[in-house]
């Protein structure tokens, strides 16, 4: 897949799992992965929170 | 077979690990985007995809909230529940409510504005450790060590939106090792411990500590116990330091809780731990 962003080569493994970030190696985009079926997409991801953590 | 749903907003490694330990344990596992759920006043359990108990697993307070309330409507057991998140989200709530169970906790206090937090520094000495009310991860956690630092604090936060920017919440710093003590309680009963060692004063794994193994002593497995039941019980993390002068206090509950670091530790299988409470729940 490519990024979205930057347009590099992203790797996603075959067993990654709906709602798992990916991180582009030459932008550090983050991306959420989003799955439908066999298909796979990729969503940007939300930024960190003021409410994230604890 | 329990239909277990686990309601994420970012997938880690915690919410995968309590899949992989429900369906070994012959549940029916589901990881549900909570942000994809959207309902209405007429939703049902079935309609939200939340099987007969679920995880609230979001790493956003605010939208685990949600969740635990959604569930709760549709009558499927949210852990935690939505009183464990209103509880432990807000440190200031939690706090007193340690407090007044008589849980030993650092000496903390509140200030509604600005000027509030500089008197109460003046009055109370240097250093006090501010922390964000709702959050963290150890974000926005600083020690403050004179005037010109809270000014600088004051100034950072006074630019924000945030209504919790204008609310301050002060600990005295304790005197301690350097590392705190997490502990994970299921259903009111410590399961597991480890110390989280750093060298600067936050010992948040995600902010650079490092997890190493720690007995589960009764001390421990009692305050941790009362900890939870000042709060009202769940999955809980209660954080602990060793203070020189007093012994052991608790200084935070979380109603979210990490617990990838214990698995380094050798500890007792806490997903599995959580995913039997979530089934005894959906059975109650």
């Amino acid at each position: 897949m490519k990024c979205p962003e930057c347009d590099a080569g992203l790797d996603v493994p075959p067993d990654a799992m709906a709602g798992e970030l990916v991180t582009c190696p030459d932008c550090g985009s983050d991306y959420e992965v989003s799955k439908s079926g066999s298909d796979v997409e990729l969503k940007r991801a939300e930024k960190v929170g003021e409410d994230w953590g604890q | 077979m329990v239909r277990i749903a686990i309601a994420y907003d970012r997938l880690r490694v915690e919410e995968k690990m309590l899949a992989a330990s429900a369906r070994a344990l012959g549940h029916e596992a589901a990881t549900v985007d909570a942000k994809s759920i959207e309902a209405g006043t007429a939703a049902t359990a079935a309609s939200m995809g939340l099987g007969d108990a679920v995880l609230v697993r979001c790493v956003s307070h605010h939208r685990g909230a949600c969740v635990a309330a959604l569930a709760e409507f549709a009558g499927v057991p949210a852990i935690n529940a939505l009183d464990a998140f209103a509880r432990c989200g807000n440190k200031m709530f939690m706090t007193l409510l340690l407090q007044k169970a008589g849980v030993p906790t650092p000496r903390t206090h509140f200030a509604l504005s600005a000027e509030g937090a500089a008197a109460c520094l003046e009055r109370e000495g240097y250093p006090l450790v501010i922390k964000p009310l709702v959050g963290s991860w150890g974000r926005g956690v600083m020690s403050v060590g004179d005037r010109d630092t809270l000014d600088a604090i004051v100034e950072s936060r006074s630019v924000t939106d945030s209504p919790h920017d204008r609310l301050y919440y002060l600990q005295e710093r304790v005197e301690r090792p350097p590392r705190d003590i997490r502990v994970i309680t299921v259903g009111g009963e410590a399961v597991a411990a480890m110390y989280r060692e750093s060298s600067g004063f936050r010992t948040n794994v995600a902010a650079g500590a490092a997890p190493r193994a720690c007995e589960l002593t009764p001390e421990i497995a009692e305050l941790a116990a009362r900890a939870s039941d000042a709060v009202g019980g769940g999955v809980l993390g209660v954080d602990m330091m060793e203070d020189r002068r007093r012994g052991i206090v608790v200084h935070e509950v979380n109603s979210t809780v990490e617990f990838r670091g214990m698995a380094s530790t050798g500890q007792a299988d806490v997903p599995a731990a959580i995913v039997g409470f979530a089934a005894r729940a959906a059975r109650a």
